[in-house]
């Protein structure tokens, strides 16, 4: 057992509003640079949708990820030869308004308005497409592009009344079997051994985007000005610190989630070989990852150097209470091999309130049952279990039962109780579990939603800076 | 007497191992080698100049060796011609290409077409011809369309320690096999013309060398090529690659070369690789020697008949 | 003896140290490569000297070749002092004249085509591989008897070729200046099959000579072959 930390996140798509802080502060801090101006390292989808860049989760399209090729873990771009990444038009041309026309302009009797200018070139341009052009409901046969919209849920789609809609944020997965890291013939890529942060050295690199065309998630993105590729780097200087991502401190809906998981680096390719997806992810989520509380784990930990206080922190990571101990929260399209390291709470659908007439008989509840989720289930498990709806069911479930038993602690309703233990006994929660979920869920205070341990102790001994040399070889 | 077919390769033996200890080689390569023409004056900067001497071709094979493995390569060839002056030494290279890729803003999924010229840095023995290993590095001229001609060494960082590597003018920590020589090495200029499907580029160069790591092309010389097309997303190694080309310069240079070239006012930095130099006789008197030795084989073979 | 100097020189001047840069270097390993340099060195050289002692043994009536020999031999050696004249390549076709057979008269041509083709127009650039298999064809020309260890021998130059078509072509383009691997195992079967003797000897030379002792070997190699007699 070869343990390793890594500062993992949840996300908790049940809160998303979609307003896009998290992208917004990002693009601020990180990619507000001549050549980055398309890049959204933290990107929010509205889905379904063609997401950024379009249609990135159809790998016959972009070749992403690992494939097993006769039993063996290849990479898709090495096994089909095609290692061509994405262009502009895959992802947007970025633009920016002439603001300075608004201030500048002679007075006429029409308003002043400020032309769409080219990012790339300062030239006057016609905006057809955004990185999330589909938002809102607008766009049907954008809709229609999502590669996880099978044909039946398509045809639903097409009947307006049942429409659903949902926000996928992303950022990069910092992966434990990384496609990027192992596409690059430079090994300019790198995983950080003591928080798991996957970087682009930017010395290394010279921009030959193997890693590009590699990543499935298409989260390595290309300094057209520099001749390089970043990534999210998830803003490791504020996590060596112990603060959170910018994404995760300014989210306005709270639903991001940072902690410890320790994960058994030995099992890592064994399980990403897997041949069933759905065994895959369970194996994934009951194998590799591991219980901080096993004495065994704790020890195998301590000798391979992780410090006591991150032990600590794992076992008060909400991260390993979400991803193992409640199962809620998974991870974004297991099938690709990478073992991705930031999960999701599947998100419940609009809680609805007024039914019979409205909707015919479908909802009979105030509370929907999971098979009467406006969002299909089918849905989400095509994007965070391989396709294994009862693994999101029983997500679900825990979520619902978790609002009945609050809803039954303040609300005087004949029978809610005992609805409530009943709906807790389906989902196999305790009254003990339904508390701290709602308190990490609904209260979620900053000191639980973030649990990043530093450890000064950790970087203090080390010979070359002892010996007055800057840098590390 | 011992019959001749015992005699001879003793007698052949003898005499070559003779000859081997005394560094005498009696043989010479026939590679054809591309001669480098001496012009007086200024190099000619344009392709279309007649003062060019007749191109060669050399054959480029794509390069199986590592992943990225390309799908399928056909035939490629670059043309290459070559003069010189005192000073610089300019190369005319030309090769097919159907579709003219230049790095541009925005473009993602661009990849430049490019040519690469590779020369042996030290002169002891020819590296190895991917790119040279620690101890024997090359000095490579890259040009890619749309972004420029950089001078670049490989293989000679990591065999080098912090404090050589910082004399040299190179960071001292290395970060890559192959590295761009400090600023006061960049000192080629490329002109490049793209028209009816080819690529005419021309490179100019001092003839001698600026940096210890840098080669010095003042006498014959090898080199090797390769191109990438953008448009079938070559780029790093994906390409296609020569062996090494034998180049002869027109005149032997007798004097020191007069080009004033300007030398590193660096401390100078131990040696890059550890040359051999062997004592041998000269040149010239290898050629006398040859001839001396088969007019005495050939008098020996006669005197052993019919004995 | 002549060709067992060929042999060695083969393997030791031009494959063996080709391939050494492919072999991790450790002290042992380089010991090895200084021996397999300096014995290849000195079969290269020995075969220069025998090539001569050959020439003088066969006597007056091989004047005309040994004078052939000697004057572009000198010819070629000048190039040390500065003057480029290659015309070594009419050698094997001269002295293919004077030893009347097909397969030596073919093969005279095809270096003498070669080496033109080297010296005006610098390579034969795409069509190398013509010359490629034009070089490992020729043989036939002489008739061919099906050997069970020619076959065997292709056999496994075939295993080693396509076991590493990349390592087997780097060492074969610098050692016998093959750009197309895949013919040395069809120049292996044809040469060992052939019904002449001196077929093996621009096998072991290679489709295009990469030392000027190689046209001696070639010429006179047409002479050891039938044991010094000549035939007019």
């Amino acid at each position: 057992m070869n343990v390793r930390a890594q500062i993992s996140m949840v996300m908790n798509l049940d809160k998303c509003i979609g307003c896009h802080t998290c992208s917004v502060t990002c693009k601020n801090v990180w990619t507000n640079r001549p050549g980055a101006e398309y890049m959204w390292w933290n990107n929010v989808e509205t889905r379904p949708g063609p997401g950024y860049p379009r249609q990135w989760e159809n790998q016959d399209k972009y070749n992403g990820g690992w494939a097993l090729d006769g039993g063996k873990l290849k990479l898709r771009i090495e096994i089909k030869k095609d290692y061509k990444p994405p262009g502009l038009d895959d992802y947007y041309h970025p633009w920016t308004y002439d603001y300075e026309v608004l201030f500048s302009e002679k007075q006429t009797d029409q308003q002043p308005v400020a032309r769409p200018i080219s990012l790339i070139d300062g030239q006057p341009m016609d905006v057809a497409y955004g990185p999330n052009w589909n938002d809102d409901l607008a766009g049907t046969d954008l809709l229609l592009e999502d590669p996880n919209l099978d044909p039946v849920q398509k045809s639903i789609y097409a009947q307006f009344k049942d429409v659903f809609m949902m926000y996928l944020p992303r950022i990069c997965n910092h992966c434990l079997n990384p496609s990027c890291l192992a596409a690059c013939p430079r090994k300019a890529l790198y995983k950080r051994e003591e928080d798991g942060i996957v970087l682009v050295d930017q010395n290394r690199c010279r921009g030959y985007r193997y890693c590009v065309a590699a990543c499935p998630y298409k989260k390595v993105y290309y300094n057209w000005k520099a001749g390089k590729s970043e990534k999210c780097i998830l803003c490791y200087p504020r996590i060596e610190a112990g603060q959170p991502t910018v994404c995760s401190l300014t989210c306005v809906g709270k639903i991001r989630y940072m902690g410890v998981l320790l994960y058994d680096a030995d099992k890592v390719l064994d399980v990403a070989a897997e041949p069933n997806p759905t065994r895959l992810v369970r194996r994934f989520i009951d194998e590799v990852l591991l219980d901080p509380f096993d004495p065994n784990v704790v020890s195998a930990a301590r000798s391979a150097g992780i410090p006591d206080d991150w032990i600590t922190a794992a076992r008060r990571s909400p991260v390993y209470k979400m991803v193992k101990r409640w199962q809620v929260a998974f991870p974004l399209h297991p099938e690709f091999r990478t073992l991705p390291m930031v999960f999701y709470v599947p998100p419940l659908s609009p809680v609805v309130t007024a039914f019979e007439q409205t909707y015919g008989a479908k909802i009979t509840d105030v509370f929907p049952r999971v098979s009467e989720l406006r969002i299909p289930v089918k849905y989400l498990a095509s994007m965070f279990t391989a396709g294994d709806t009862a693994l999101v069911e029983q997500a679900l479930r825990k979520l619902i039962a978790v609002r009945i038993y609050e809803r039954s602690k303040n609300v005087a309703e004949p029978g809610l109780a005992d609805k409530a233990r009943q709906a807790l006994a389906e989902a196999g929660l305790t009254e003990q579990d339904a508390e701290e979920m709602y308190r990490l869920f609904a209260i979620a205070r900053y000191e639980d939603r973030f649990v990043i341990p530093t450890n000064p102790k950790r970087y203090a001994n080390q010979p070359q800076l002892k010996a007055g040399m800057a840098g590390l070889p | 007497m011992r019959r001749p077919e015992v005699l001879f390769p003793g007698i052949a033996l003898a005499v070559a191992v003779v000859l081997a200890a005394l560094g005498i080689v009696v043989v010479t390569a026939q590679e054809s080698a591309v001669l480098v023409k001496f012009i007086n004056g200024s190099l000619p900067v344009d392709p279309a100049s007649s003062l060019w001497p007749k191109p060669a071709d050399v054959p480029l094979t794509g390069q199986t060796l590592v992943y990225p493995l390309a799908p399928a390569v056909e035939n490629r060839a670059v043309s290459v011609a070559a003069v010189y002056n005192g000073t610089h030494i300019a190369f005319m290279l030309m090769w097919k290409d159907a579709t003219q890729d230049v790095a541009m803003p925005g473009g993602l999924d661009v990849f430049p077409d490019a040519v690469a010229v590779q020369f042996p840095v030290s002169r002891a023995q020819l590296p190895y011809i991917c790119m040279g290993t620690v101890d024997n590095p090359v000095n490579i001229i890259y040009w890619r369309a749309g972004v420029g001609v950089e001078n670049l060494v490989a293989g000679a960082g990591y065999g080098l320690s912090p404090q050589q590597r910082e004399a040299l003018g190179l960071q001292a920590t290395p970060t890559s096999p192959v590295e761009l020589l400090p600023d006061s090495a960049q000192v080629v200029q490329a002109y490049a013309v793209y028209k009816d499907g080819a690529w005419y580029v021309v490179l100019v160069r001092p003839l001698g060398s600026v940096h210890p790591l840098m080669s010095s092309l003042a006498d014959d010389f090898s080199a090797a090529f390769a191109t990438w097309d953008g448009s079938k997303g070559e780029r790093g190694g994906l390409k296609v690659t020569s062996g090494w080309v034998q180049f002869r310069l027109e005149k032997r240079i007798t004097a020191a070369p007069q080009p004033t070239t300007v030398t590193a006012t660096q401390t100078p930095a131990t040696t890059v690789t550890q040359t051999y130099v062997v004592e041998t006789t000269p040149a010239w008197a290898w050629a006398v020697i040859g001839v001396l030795v088969a007019l005495l084989a050939v008098v020996a073979g006669l005197a052993l008949r019919r004995r | 003896m002549y060709l067992f100097f060929l042999v060695l020189e083969f393997f030791l001047n031009r494959i063996l140290n080709r391939f050494w840069i492919f072999v991790p270097a450790t002290p042992a390993t380089h010991t090895l490569f200084v021996g397999i340099q300096w014995v290849g060195f000195i079969s290269m050289l020995a075969l220069y000297v025998y090539s001569f002692l050959l020439l003088g043994h066969w006597g007056r009536r091989a004047l005309p070749l040994t004078a052939a020999a000697l004057i572009l031999t000198a010819v070629d050696l000048a190039s040390y002092v500065g003057i480029y004249i290659n015309l070594l390549w009419l050698l094997p076709l001269f002295f293919s004249l004077f030893f009347r057979d097909k397969l030596n008269l073919a093969f005279g041509v095809y270096y003498a085509a070669r080496g033109a083709v080297d010296s005006a127009l610098g390579g034969p650039g795409l069509y190398a591989w013509v010359f490629d298999l034009a070089w490992a064809l020729l043989p036939l020309l002489g008739g061919i008897t099906i050997r069970k260890w020619a076959v065997l021998a292709a056999a496994a130059a075939l295993a080693v070729v396509a076991a590493s078509p990349y390592y087997m072509g780097m060492v074969l383009v610098f050692g016998l200046g093959l750009t197309a691997p895949l013919f040395f195992p069809l120049a292996v079967f044809t040469a060992l099959s052939s019904k002449s003797r001196y077929s093996l000897f621009p096998l072991l030379v290679g489709p295009q000579v990469q030392l000027s002792v190689h046209y001696l070997v070639l010429a006179v190699g047409m002479g050891y072959v039938v044991r010094g007699e000549l035939k007019r």
